[in-house]
């Protein structure tokens, strides 16, 4: 570890405090003898790979899991008797905000305030909106933004239905709140270092401003992300966890992005290079886009070689992922020619698209990339299950062994084609996605943010896998936000901007930063604007 | 249907060899052992429910005339439960299944006895206007995006119009054909056919669910329409089919009811909708725990006449029918539910 755990000297009043805490699900520790306090008023980061034990101990705080006896927990000095309920645990002061928020979208933002908190009505008594508006508008207010309480939920920024969230678990502690638990809050929202540099804020720094608000307040936030550079934003302390155990706490200021990758992963990091040695000369055409347009995507030209990644750039609404469904034919064009091997390519629906030799990863696994309740040796072997139907009967034992080689080539854990999908960590469904794609070795292949929400050691081996297709000698269409690693991989990168493409550029002549110009401006741009754009990016610059 | 539990995303990352046969469980018990259990509650129902009987009534239950009662009874609601899996395992509702075999019962007695149309052409035009009807379902839900419990109940209500219209609220039971009856009421080696026919539909629907891809494609539709169809199932397509299927074993299970009967009613078909829910539900509980599924729907169609024509021997009186049902079918989805909830 490079840094020193942090004294506790002054003692800073603790909002929280748990000791030897252990979670035992028959026979195997999903906690080892876990200790972790939190000070009043700061931000303390939970790392750790998906299974290292960050959700069953935010689900034992919550009251959720029961602990392994032993355990001990104080709140705000006083000792509290284990185990307790979810509802005790909220009138403790300890307040959750999961991923999915728990926000009903058709309510305004007063009713679902309202919602947790019984209408502030007997059962039978009227129900008194004017005092709920006035109190959510409170609330609100408090997180330093606006926002009408009559409003819709449905109708705001994933940004601002997040501060709702976090407004109303904080309301719902009726004797006050002492510790807010934010378990990877800012998973759907667009990347922050991107977004900073605009006139208006961006949707992760409104999210900090409001994170910042509570803790001034004497909150103690516990934060759950895999967005590093966040924790390095956002956190004062942080403590990682590994296989069940705790490896350290330490003190965030002054570490780097690869100072925390290392105490993570528990090994040194490199980031995700390149094997160049394998690239096909270029000049094999393979896909050639003429004037394509959709819903956004608006008069789209470019062409892609065989064992070409090209990287598409640009902010969420810019047409990007849209690109991708157009050319696997998920949505239908509204202009334009596709050419494919030199013969008109204009799916009809992605089955055309599959048979073509054209596959999509799509963004959002979980709903898009696999069926969550079908086993993964079936994900596996969905596309590709017709080569299967032999002698009037699908041959299940070839489709075992298929599923079984795909899972040892692609690294899937656990290696059980039995398992369900859905039970997967995030990084192993990836993989399961990528896999079901490449094993049908397509010729064009589109990646859609193939490493969103995916831990940093799959991430890795997600990239590896992006390379490796195109070493087979496919063409790769890279959609992502990860700027500095789509430079290293790819060749050409292309931007795009409220539907058009901007610009078409060789990585070897530009830079990350020169990369995030073009995608928020649209173009270079004047010095003293770009000093303002890098400025929330020093770890861009030093790469 | 997926009776998946939240508690799933509970679970840690283990150790594979260890995961594999050790889930987080209260009280001890061991994931194959809960969905084992689940798997067999309902054939286990069916062995208690026959000992039962016979143990009661062994003069009456225990013979095998009344075991072709009871299989014959059940063969129409067998042959039209398999039809409408099919929608309900792309995650579809299919509510005119019942009232479209009263369809297809009218259709041929109809066309026989009122416009004297031969058997063969007869049975033809039957099963063909049912598959129709299940084709305009599945159009209504694939091109017009109507929802399909929407889509289906009110092509049911219009179906049901019609047969009224057809039949003027009457009874065809003049001028049946002799073929007719024989296909209803001939026997194969003593086994009635209705059985040999649910039987060999059975069979037929079986193996393409479980050795075709087409099957795989239907049960990836029902897991995730979106994933499915990114995947390249023809989603669309199959949702036709699955309906058009929903409708042409609609329309044999009613020409099978018309032979047995031996005429055409408007109201045989309509009643049949409650139990053929009934026994698909029932059914996902059983074999394959959370999933609509052949074998599973034939025990649950043979235990609930077991049940019923039991208690008729012993002596309950005649509500008993719907009441025992209906208790059934909600025990056997709860204690499913229960075992699988605690198993993942």
């Amino acid at each position: 570890m490079t840094a020193s755990p942090v004294e506790l000297a002054d003692s800073p009043r603790l909002a929280l405090e748990v000791r030897g805490l252990s979670k035992t699900f028959l026979g195997q520790r999903a906690l080892d003898g876990v200790d972790f306090d939190l000070r009043a008023g700061e931000v303390h980061a939970l790392l750790g790979q998906n299974g290292s034990g960050k959700s069953t101990l935010i689900k034992c705080l919550a009251g959720y899991h029961e602990p392994d006896p032993g355990a001990e927990l104080e709140i705000a000095g006083r000792a509290v008797p284990l185990p307790y309920q979810p509802g005790q645990a909220t009138q403790m002061g300890l307040v959750f905000v999961h991923q999915d928020l728990g926000l009903v979208p058709n309510l305004s933002v007063a009713e679902n305030f309202a919602i947790s908190r019984r209408y502030d009505a007997r059962s039978l008594g009227r129900i008194r909106w004017n005092s709920i508006q006035a109190r959510a508008a409170r609330e609100l207010e408090s997180l330093g933004h606006d926002i009408d309480p009559r409003g819709m939920v449905g109708r705001l920024s994933l940004a601002e239905q997040t501060l709702v969230a976090i407004a109303r678990a904080l309301a719902s502690a009726e004797n006050g709140a002492r510790v807010l638990v934010l378990d990877e809050p800012t998973a759907a929202l667009p990347d922050a270092r991107r977004g900073a540099s605009q006139g208006s804020r961006s949707e992760v720094e409104l999210l900090f401003e409001a994170v910042r608000s509570v803790v001034a307040s004497g909150v103690g936030v516990i934060y759950v992300s895999h967005k590093l550079h966040e924790i390095l934003d956002l956190a004062d302390r942080a403590t990682v966890l590994r296989d069940g155990r705790k490896v350290s706490t330490f003190g965030v200021p002054g570490m780097s992005e690869a100072d925390l990758v290392r105490s993570i992963v528990g090994r040194d990091v490199v980031k995700v290079t390149r094997d160049r040695s394998q690239d096909r000369p270029a000049g094999d055409p393979l896909l050639k886009v003429s004037g394509l347009s959709g819903n956004m995507v608006r008069d789209v030209s470019f062409a892609i070689d065989r064992g070409e990644i090209v990287g598409v750039a640009g902010m969420l609404g810019s047409g990007r992922s849209e690109l991708g469904r157009l050319l696997f034919g998920a949505q239908p064009p509204t202009a334009g020619s596709i050419e494919l091997r030199g013969a008109p390519a204009d799916f009809r629906d992605p089955r055309g698209a599959v048979r073509n030799g054209v596959a999509l990863i799509p963004e959002d696994r979980r709903r898009e990339g696999g069926v969550l309740n079908m086993t993964v040796g079936r994900n596996l072997t969905l596309p590709s299950i017709g080569g299967f139907f032999h002698k009037g009967r699908i041959q299940n034992a070839a489709v075992r062994k298929r599923a079984k080689e795909l899972i040892t080539e692609f690294h899937i854990s656990p290696p059980v084609p039995s398992r369900k999908f859905g039970v997967l960590s995030g990084g192993n469904q990836q993989k399961v996605v990528v896999a079901k794609w490449l094993g049908t070795s397509p010729d064009l292949v589109i990646f859609d943010e193939p490493v969103q929400g995916v831990d940093v050691g799959a991430r890795a081996e997600i990239y590896q896998l992006v390379s490796q297709s195109a070493s087979r000698g496919a063409g790769v269409l890279l959609i992502s936000s990860e700027f500095d690693q789509m430079l290293e991989f790819c060749t050409r990168v292309l931007v795009m901007r409220d539907g058009r493409l901007v610009a078409d550029l060789p990585t070897e002549s530009i830079t990350p930063h020169m990369l995030t110009q073009y995608v928020y401006f649209g173009g270079a741009v004047s010095s003293e604007k770009a000093q303002a754009a890098a400025r929330p990016v020093q770890d861009v610059e030093l790469r | 249907m997926t009776l998946e539990s939240t508690a799933a995303a509970a679970v840690p990352t283990l150790p594979p060899g260890r995961q594999r046969r050790m889930v987080r469980l209260h009280g001890g018990r061991s994931e194959p052992v809960a969905i084992f259990l689940a798997r067999i509650a309902l054939p286990l129902i069916l062995v208690l429910l026959v000992v039962t009987f016979s143990v009661l009534e062994p003069e009456t239950f225990f013979t095998v005339a009344n075991l072709k009662t009871i299989l014959n009874l059940q063969s129409v609601l067998g042959i039209l439960a398999l039809g409408l899996i099919m929608p309900l395992i792309i995650g579809e509702m299919d509510l005119s299944v019942a009232a479209n075999l009263g369809l297809g019962m009218i259709l041929v007695t109809g066309l026989t006895s009122q416009q004297g149309l031969g058997l063969v052409p007869a049975i033809a035009l039957a099963v063909l206007g049912c598959t129709v009807v299940g084709l305009v379902n599945g159009l209504m839900v694939t091109r017009l995006q109507i929802n399909s419990l929407i889509a289906t109940l009110g092509m049911s209500t219009i179906v049901t119009g019609v047969v009224s219209a057809y039949t003027n609220g009457g009874v065809f039971y003049a001028d049946i054909p002799a073929g007719l009856l024989k296909i209803g009421q001939s026997r194969v080696g003593g086994i009635p056919l209705p059985i040999v026919y649910a039987l060999i539909i059975a069979l037929v629907v079986w193996y393409v669910l479980s050795s075709t891809p087409l099957g795989r494609y239907l049960y990836a539709i029902g897991g995730s329409r979106d994933a499915a169809r990114l995947s390249g199932v023809p989603v669309k397509g199959l949702t036709l089919l699955a309906f058009a299927g929903a409708g042409l074993l609609a329309g044999i299970g009613g020409v099978v009811q018309a032979g047995i009967l031996g005429s055409g009613s408007p109201t045989v078909g309509p009643p049949f909708l409650l139990p053929v829910f009934a026994a698909v539900f029932l059914g996902a509980t059983a074999i394959e725990p959370g999933v609509f599924n052949v074998w599973g729907t034939i025990i649950a169609v043979v235990t609930l006449q077991v049940g019923v024509t039991g208690l008729a021997l012993v002596g309950a009186p005649f509500w008993i029918e719907p009441v025992f049902t209906g208790v059934a079918l909600i025990i056997a989805v709860s204690s499913a539910r229960f075992l699988r909830g605690e198993a993942l």
